[in-house]
């Protein structure tokens, strides 16, 4: 008896990272939280970190009468590193191959991103319609992420639903 | 879809772990085939009926509701 996963592999190999990226981009989200809630917590915290960067947007100094596209420098700071973070703990932990990855699993993790997208986009649909202001900018800033979230959750739900009932 | 996978298994005297790691697939994908709860791609099904040398229409065939 020999394994013969090559096809299968080829295919989803080009975009999945290794399992092992899973517990990393876990690692990542964490961090991402425990920084997040001392920056919350402690003022000084917040302030430890400011790394100058190369911003491709206008400044708030800006003459809003006339729009220019141009380069200048910004400091990135806890808010940036933390959305970082979480960009690329999400994908990480969303897109890792499993350790044994066949045609069913490939099935399921379409089907999770399929429902995961659709429930987002009615969220973003009853947020623009019934908040609005600041709190609907704080709702669009949040997201993205939700959209990884409903994933991975969905993902790993369906998972567990398949092994449990073809475990015999 | 129907399938004579169970059936075809049992003649060649596979384990559903052993017919899967000749496929390329979990043992849960096999089970969850031969229970009618996934349809496998025309690639399994062909390596499916290559492993049991007979035509995938004598495994494999369309019910009524399909």
């Amino acid at each position: 008896m020999h394994s013969n996963y090559k096809t299968h592999e080829t295919m989803v190999k080009n975009y999945l990272f290794s399992p092992v990226f899973r517990k990393i981009g876990y690692a990542l989200l964490a961090i991402a939280l425990v920084y997040y809630v001392a920056c919350w917590i402690w003022e000084p915290v917040a302030d430890f970190i400011c790394i100058p960067m190369l911003s491709l947007t206008p400044g708030m100094e800006a003459d809003p009468e006339k729009f220019h596209f141009g380069i200048q420098s910004a400091n990135a700071g806890w808010f940036e590193v933390v959305m970082t973070l979480m960009c690329v703990g999400c994908v990480f932990v969303a897109f890792s191959r499993e350790k044994v990855e066949d045609e069913f699993i490939a099935h399921i993790r379409v089907q999770s991103l399929v429902w995961a997208l659709m429930v987002n986009m009615v969220l973003v649909l009853l947020t623009t319609l019934f908040i609005y202001g600041g709190s609907y900018l704080i709702c669009m800033a949040v997201y993205p992420f939700s959209t990884f979230l409903f994933f991975i959750i969905k993902y790993n739900w369906a998972l567990y639903k398949f092994r449990r009932n073809n475990e015999e | 879809m129907k399938n004579r996978l169970k059936v075809e298994r049992a003649i060649m005297d596979f384990t559903q772990q052993q017919l899967a790691e000749l496929v390329g697939v979990s043992r849960q994908t096999i089970n969850a085939i031969e229970k009618g709860n996934y349809v496998p791609s025309t690639t399994l099904s062909l390596k499916l009926a290559r492993v049991f040398s007979k035509p995938v229409e004598e495994i494999f065939q369309l019910d009524e509701n399909d």
